[in-house]
C-alpha cells in the first residue's frame, strides 16, 4: 500500500462525511487525535511493563518461576473483565479524568500481552554465541542492556508490537464507550463515534466510521510499523517476516534520536553506569543467567485453586445478586464454549485455505495484507447495524441471533490464526519446497506431508490466541445494541455485560473467572500438550 | 617459559541419565611464543576443551593456569575465536570490533578498532553489515574483534573451517604473519583444526586427542622454518605421522 492510496481514500471518506455529517465532520480529526493520543499513551505502558518483566522473568530464575505463572494467568482475564473494577476504583478516586485512565488502562491490558511474550520467547533465543562474546568481552549492566538485550529484542518487540497494537484497535470502541451501573461514559474519540453511530442503528455512519478508522490503520501501518520491521529485518539472524514493504520515515528519526540521546547519554554517565551495573548483577541480569525450564505447572494451580475459592465466595453470595442463579455458570460457560468452538472452527477453514493460497504468492500478499490488518481493527460493535439488519432480519429472533454472535466472534477469533498461517507458510524453507517438486508430489500429498506438517505448531499458537480472542469478544458479540434494543443470547459474555449495565458484581466475577479457567485450562490440557507433541517438527537448531 | 598450563581437566555431559566422559584428564602445557595445534576425531571433546580454556564452561575437575595464576571464568589475557563467524546482525564492522573496546575511551576505542581492521585486510569495509560480507571477510572481522584486545592466548576453534580453501590459505598465512610479529599483540596460540595439514602449517606442536573418553596421546614437535613448504619430504612425513596417529 502506498502513501499516495492511502490519501486518495482518505480524501475520498473526508468527502464522504461532509456530505453525511455537514460541519460535524470537522470533529473527526480531534477524535482522531483524542484516540490515537489514548493508543500511544497504552502503547508507552506497554513498552515500559513488558520491557521490565519480559526481561527480567527471561533471565532471572526466581522471576520466571513466580512472575510468568502470575503473568500466564493475568493474561487469561478477559480485557473487558478489568472495566467493572478499575471504574469503580478510578472514578471514585480520581473523579475528574478517571475514565481516561480506564480507558488507557483497558487498552493497555489487549496490546500488552502479545509483546510480553514475545520479549520473552525472543530474549530465550538470542543464539548462545551472542552470550559467549557477551562473556569473553566482559559485556555487563547497561552496556549488556544497551548493546546486546535491546537490540537483539527488536525484531520480536517490533513483531508483538503490530500483533499487540492491531489487536487493540479492537477494543478502543468498548474502551471509549464505557458502561457501568446504568451509567455511561463516552469519551470522545474515533471508536466512541462508531459505538454511538452501531448503537443508534445508523449504518452510513458506522460504515464511514469504519472507513476512517482503516486510514488511520493503513497510515500507522504505512508510516509506523513498516519502517520498523524493515529496520528490524537488519536486526534479525534471518528469519521471514509477512510481508514488508521498505521505507524510510520520521520514526526511524526518532529511533536515531534515542541511540543517541537515551543510549549514548545513559551508558557515558557515571551514576547510571553503576546503579544499573549494580541493580542488574542483583537481578541476575547479565549473559551468564540460565533459567532451568519449567516446573511452573504447580504455581499455575495455586493461582487456579485461588481462582476457584474466589469463584466459590461469589457462589455462595449468590444470594446477593438479582441476575445470578441455580447452575446458570455451568450453562452460560457451556453455551459459549460451544459458541466459540463453531467460530474457531469456521474461522480456521476459511484461513487455512486463503493463508494456503495466497501466503507464497508475493503480489496477492502486498494486495491483501493492508486488508487484512484493516478487517482485523474492525470491532465487532461496527459491524452490529448491518448484522442486525441482514442475519436477525432473514433468519428472525432466535436462530438469527445465534448465527450473528457465532459470526462476531469470529471477528475476535479468526486475525490471530490468518496472520500466524501466513508468517507460519512463508516461512517453511524453499528447499524442503524444492523437494516436494522433485518428488513430484501431487497438491494433496505435498499438503498433506509437507505444509501441514510444518505449519502446525503456527496453528496451534494462533489457537491459543484466537481462543482467548473469542472469548474477549463474547462480551460484544452476545449482547448486541439496536436502535436502543438488546439483542441478547446468553452465554458468559452476556452474563458479562448484562453484570455491568446492572452492577451486578456477582455475575461480573462470576463470569470473569469462567473465562480465566476456560482460558486457562485448554492451554494447560489442549494446546500445552499438543505443543510438547508437535516440538520436534519446527525448523529449529539442533543441538551439537 | 611456560605461559599456559592445562591440568588434569575432567569433563563429564549428563545424556538422559547416563554420564558420558567426554575430557579424560587432559594435560598439556604451552610456552610463550609457542604456536600450538589440537587436532583429533570429531565428537572428542576439542571445542568443549577449548571453551574450558576460554572460561566458558567450568570443567568437573582440573585447572586452566594463566602465568602462574588460576583463572576461572573469562580472562581479558586469553581470546577465543568460534568457528563460525559470531558477529552481531544489528553491528556494522566496526561496531562489531568495537564491542570488545567498550571499557575504553571513544577516541582511543575508534582508533584500535580500525588499527586492527586494517590488520586483517578489511580496510574500507568498517560500515558494513555482516550480511553484506562473505564467510571468510566475517571471519576476518572476528579474528579482528579477538586481536583488537590484544590477548596474551588466542584461541581459535577450527577458524577457516567455513571458507573456501583459497581464502582459508589467505586468512591463515595473515593470522600466522600477524602471531610471528614480534611486536604484534598475541604471545601465544592454540588452533584446534581436524585439516592435518592446516596442522602441519601453523604448529610449532601438534597435540593429538584420542575418542571419547579424550586425552592428549602424542605431542608431536614440528622442526620446520616459517613459512612452511607444502612438498618437501619432512612435511609429507609429518602429516603421515599425525595421520596415523589419528586414526590410532
Ligand atoms: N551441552 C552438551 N550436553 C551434552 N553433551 C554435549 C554437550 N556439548 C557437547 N557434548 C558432547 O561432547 C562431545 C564433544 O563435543 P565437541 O567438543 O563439540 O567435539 P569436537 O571435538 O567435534 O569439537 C560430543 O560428542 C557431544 O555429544
Ligand atoms: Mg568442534
Amino acid at each position: 500500500m502506498k502513501g499516495r492510496h492511502i490519501l486518495i481514500f482518505a480524501i475520498f471518506i473526508a468527502i464522504a462525511l461532509f456530505y453525511t455529517m455537514g460541519e460535524e465532520a470537522l470533529m473527526v480529526p480531534y477524535y482522531i487525535l483524542r484516540s490515537l493520543l489514548r493508543m500511544t499513551s497504552a502503547y508507552i505502558l506497554t513498552l515500559i511493563f513488558s520491557l521490565t518483566f519480559g526481561i527480567l522473568i527471561a533471565h532471572n530464575e526466581r522471576a520466571f518461576r513466580i512472575l510468568f505463572p502470575v503473568m500466564d494467568i493475568l493474561q487469561s482475564i478477559p480485557v473487558l473483565g478489568f472495566v467493572p473494577f478499575a471504574m469503580f476504583f478510578l472514578i471514585t478516586v480520581f473523579p475528574g479524568f478517571g475514565t481516561e485512565i480506564v480507558s488507557i488502562f483497558l487498552i493497555f491490558t489487549s496490546m500488552t500481552w502479545a509483546v510480553l511474550f514475545n520479549i520473552v520467547e525472543g530474549v530465550k533465543t538470542i543464539p548462545s554465541y551472542i552470550k559467549d562474546i557477551s562473556k569473553m568481552n566482559n559485556i555487563k549492566g547497561l552496556n549488556y542492556l544497551f548493546h546486546v538485550v535491546l537490540p537483539a529484542l527488536y525484531p520480536p518487540l517490533i513483531s508483538g508490537s503490530v500483533t499487540g497494537w492491531g489487536g487493540a484497535w479492537y477494543f478502543l470502541v468498548v474502551g471509549e464507550y464505557l458502561i457501568f451501573a446504568d451509567n455511561i461514559y463516552i469519551l470522545s474519540g474515533i471508536g466512541s463515534f462508531i459505538s454511538k453511530s452501531a448503537y443508534s442503528g445508523d449504518m452510513v455512519l458506522s460504515l464511514l466510521g469504519i472507513g476512517v478508522l482503516a486510514v488511520v490503520v493503513l497510515s500507522i501501518n504505512r508510516f509506523v510499523w513498516q519502517p520498523l520491521l524493515f529496520r528490524a529485518r537488519k536486526y534479525s539472524y534471518g528469519c521471514q517476516e509477512t510481508y514488508i514493504e521498505s521505507g524510510e520515515s520520521a520514526v526511524l528519526a526518532l529511533e536515531n534520536a534515542y541511540r543517541e540521546g537515551v543510549k549514548e547519554k545513559l551508558t557515558k554517565s557515571k551514576f547510571f553506569s553503576s546503579f544499573f551495573g549494580k541493580l542488574f548483577s542483583f537481578l541476575g541480569i547479565s549473559p551468564y543467567s540460565k533459567i532451568k525450564k519449567e516446573e511452573t505447572l504447580s504455581l499455575s494451580f495455586l493461582a487456579l485453586l485461588f481462582i476457584i475459592l474466589v469463584g466459590l465466595g461469589s457462589f455462595i453470595a449468590y444470594e446477593t445478586s438479582e441476575f445470578v442463579e441455580g447452575w446458570m455458570v455451568l450453562s452460560y460457560s457451556l453455551r459459549t464454549i460451544i459458541r466459540i468452538i463453531i467460530a474457531y472452527l469456521l474461522a480456521l477453514f476459511w484461513t487455512l485455505a486463503v493463508a494456503l493460497s495466497i501466503a507464497r504468492n508475493k503480489e496477492l500478499l502486498r494486495m491483501l495484507m493492508p486488508i487484512f490488518d484493516v478487517g482485523q481493527s474492525i470491532p465487532a460493535v461496527a459491524v452490529f447495524p448491518i448484522i442486525v439488519v441482514i442475519v436477525i432480519q432473514v433468519f428472525g429472533g432466535g436462530l438469527g441471533i445465534e448465527i450473528a454472535s457465532v459470526f462476531l466472534i469470529m471477528t475476535g477469533t479468526q486475525w490471530y490464526l490468518l496472520f500466524n498461517l501466513i508468517r507460519a507458510i512463508r516461512s517453511i524453507p524453499g528447499e524442503i519446497l524444492d523437494l516436494s517438486k522433485i518428488m513430484r508430489l501431487n497438491t494433496s500429498q505435498r499438503l498433506r506431508n509437507i505444509i501441514i506438517p510444518a505449519i502446525i505448531p503456527a496453528i496451534i499458537i494462533g489457537s491459543v490466541e484466537a481462543i482467548g480472542g473469542g472469548l474477549n469478544a463474547t462480551i460484544v458479540s452476545e449482547y448486541i445494541v439496536y436502535k436502543d434494543q438488546v439483542f441478547y443470547t446468553e452465554g458468559l459474555g452476556y452474563m458479562m455485560a448484562e453484570g455491568a449495565a446492572l452492577g451486578d458484581s456477582t455475575a461480573i466475577i462470576l463470569s470473569v473467572i469462567s473465562m480465566m479457567l476456560i482460558v486457562l485450562l485448554v492451554n494447560k490440557f489442549v494446546w500445552k500438550r499438543m505443543l510438547e507433541k508437535v516440538e520436534r517438527y519446527s525448523f529449529g537448531e539442533g543441538h551439537g | 617459559m611456560v605461559k599456559l598450563q592445562i591440568n588434569e581437566i575432567v569433563k563429564n555431559y549428563e545424556v538422559d541419565s547416563k554420564t558420558i566422559n567426554v575430557l579424560d584428564k587432559v594435560k598439556f602445557s604451552i610456552n610463550e611464543s609457542e604456536s600450538v595445534v589440537i587436532v583429533g576425531p570429531s565428537g572428542c571433546g576439542k571445542t568443549i576443551l577449548i571453551r574450558i580454556i576460554a572460561g566458558l564452561e567450568t570443567p568437573d575437575s582440573g585447572e586452566v593456569i594463566l602465568n602462574n595464576k588460576k583463572i576461572s571464568g573469562p580472562d581479558p589475557n586469553v581470546m577465543l575465536v568460534f568457528q563460525s563467524s559470531s558477529l552481531l546482525p544489528w553491528r556494522t564492522v566496526l561496531e562489531n570490533v568495537e564491542l570488545s573496546l567498550l571499557d575504553k575511551e571513544d577516541e582511543e576505542r575508534r582508533e584500535t578498532a580500525l588499527r586492527y581492521i586494517d590488520l586483517v585486510g578489511l580496510d574500507g569495509f568498517e560500515g558494513s553489515y555482516p550480511r553484506e560480507l562473505s564467510n571468510g571477510m566475517r571471519q576476518r572481522v572476528d579474528i579482528a574483534r579477538a586481536l583488537c584486545r590484544e590477548p596474551e592466548v588466542l584461541l581459535m576453534d577450527e577458524p577457516f573451517s567455513m571458507l573456501d580453501p583459497l581464502s582459508a590459505n589467505n586468512l591463515r598465512n595473515e593470522v600466522l604473519r600477524i602471531f610471528m610479529d614480534e611486536n604484534g599483540p598475541i604471545e601465544s596460540m592454540i588452533t584446534i583444526t581436524h585439516n592435518i595439514e592446516e596442522a602441519v602449517i601453523m604448529a610449532d606442536r601438534i597435540l593429538v586427542m584420542s575418542q571419547r573418553p579424550s586425552r592428549i596421546i602424542a605431542d608431536v614437535e614440528v622442526d620446520l622454518p616459517y613459512p612452511r613448504n607444502r612438498r618437501g619430504r619432512k612435511f609429507n612425513d609429518l602429516i603421515d605421522k599425525i595421520t596415523s596417529l589419528i586414526t590410532l
